[in-house]
């Protein structure tokens, strides 16, 4: 117990030296300006660190004052993290204007729904309330990034290297939260130190991910490129939907004239 | 003269694919390039896509396969012959009106771009 304790307060303090570090490189390399709401979100972090040590050590772990302290400054870095988020996603798809029009009304809409989703499929009693909604935000995220890359693949729009990383950084950070949420759930007491464990863990694998991607200035604005004229797409796009479709028509009758003849 | 018949056939389908895969790309660099994209037609477009790429594979492997008996000759050529005069004159007139956007892309290469 005691090796274990010692063990949890060495990753934390290595987290917590990484989340300093990561700061510091954020304003040494002007990235802060660049994403400034990552850097809010890394510095609430590094808060957040003060904050549960301090409150750890004047109440104790198991107190209730602890538990609530750490549970609101938990919301607070979730939503500081989900703004992130989309920084992150706007970085990479608002330089295309129609197509950020639609893609931020769809990446809210999947990320309304599965908070929806996650807050209904889950329990209602009070204790979980606070877990669930994590939970629900944390796979909010999670879809959103996926989609995000599905949007940037479907449309070969290009992701800077280091936006692509942190991106995966938060991608992964959240979907272990969601699995550990989850188990938590079902083995609350049992799992409790082993959940803290783990989770500083993904999350350290998550820093080094973040440092790693802001080891270089990152330029202020992206590739800014020139639009067409608004009706040529109001003009063109039915009319290369009505050849896509006749080139499946055009299967379907081949697909069809092989079926008979067998 | 069977496998003559597919190979054709897998020709066709081939060529198929490519036409659809030039105006799917088209189609994007316009999206990508416009200031306003109408939700209707994205969503028409990738359900059009899943479609065909789904029949297209089916199609593919069973010719590919011999489990599907080919049509013959004369009406496989007639097929092709029909359908690549009505595709060359809807896709020239496409390219006409869509030679705005390819020189703009023809700018340094949109794909993969990165700012830096």
């Amino acid at each position: 117990m005691v090796g274990n304790f010692t063990f949890d307060r060495l990753l934390w303090s290595i987290t917590f030296l990484l989340n300093t570090e990561l700061v510091v490189l954020l304003v040494y390399r002007k990235n802060h300006r660049v994403f400034p709401f990552f850097f809010i979100y890394a510095l609430l972090n590094l808060f957040q660190g003060i904050v549960l040590f301090e409150s750890y050590r004047i109440w104790g772990f198991r107190s209730t004052v602890s538990m609530r302290v750490a549970w609101s400054v938990q919301g607070l870095v979730t939503f500081a993290r989900a703004v992130a988020v989309a920084e992150i996603c706007h970085r990479i798809l608002a330089k295309f204007r129609g197509i950020w029009g639609l893609a931020w009304r769809l990446l809210f809409a999947a990320a309304a729904f599965i908070s929806f989703y996650a807050w209904t499929v889950s329990r209602g009693s009070w204790p979980f309330a606070i877990l669930n909604l994590d939970r629900g935000l944390e796979l909010a995220m999670a879809t959103v990034i996926v989609l995000l890359f599905a949007f940037a693949r479907y449309y070969e729009v290009g992701v800077e290297p280091a936006v692509r990383t942190v991106a995966i950084g938060f991608f992964l950070y959240s979907c272990f939260r969601v699995l550990n949420d989850t188990i938590l759930e079902g083995w609350l007491h049992r799992y409790a130190t082993l959940w803290n464990l783990l989770g500083t863990l993904s999350f350290l694998a998550s820093m080094l991910l973040w440092s790693w991607a802001f080891r270089r200035t990152q330029p202020a604005t992206t590739f800014e490129t020139g639009l067409l004229p608004e009706d040529l797409y109001r003009t063109l796009a039915p009319e290369i939907n009505a050849r896509l479709r006749e080139l499946n028509e055009q299967l379907r009758h081949f697909g069809h004239a092989e079926g008979k003849r067998t | 003269m069977r496998r003559e018949r597919r190979r054709v056939a897998l020709a066709y389908l081939l060529a198929l694919r490519g036409d659809f895969d030039g105006l799917l790309g088209m189609a994007r660099v316009i999206a990508v390039l416009s200031p306003g994209v109408a939700a209707v037609q994205e969503f028409e477009r990738l359900r059009l896509t899943v479609n065909f790429l789904w029949r297209y594979r089916i199609i593919r492997m069973s010719v590919w396969a011999g489990y599907a008996p080919l049509p013959q000759m004369d009406g496989l050529s007639n097929l092709i012959s029909g359908f690549s005069v009505r595709l060359e004159a809807a896709m020239k007139e496409l390219g006409e009106r869509a030679a705005l956007v390819a020189e703009m892309v023809s700018s340094p290469d949109r794909r993969r771009i990165h700012p830096v």
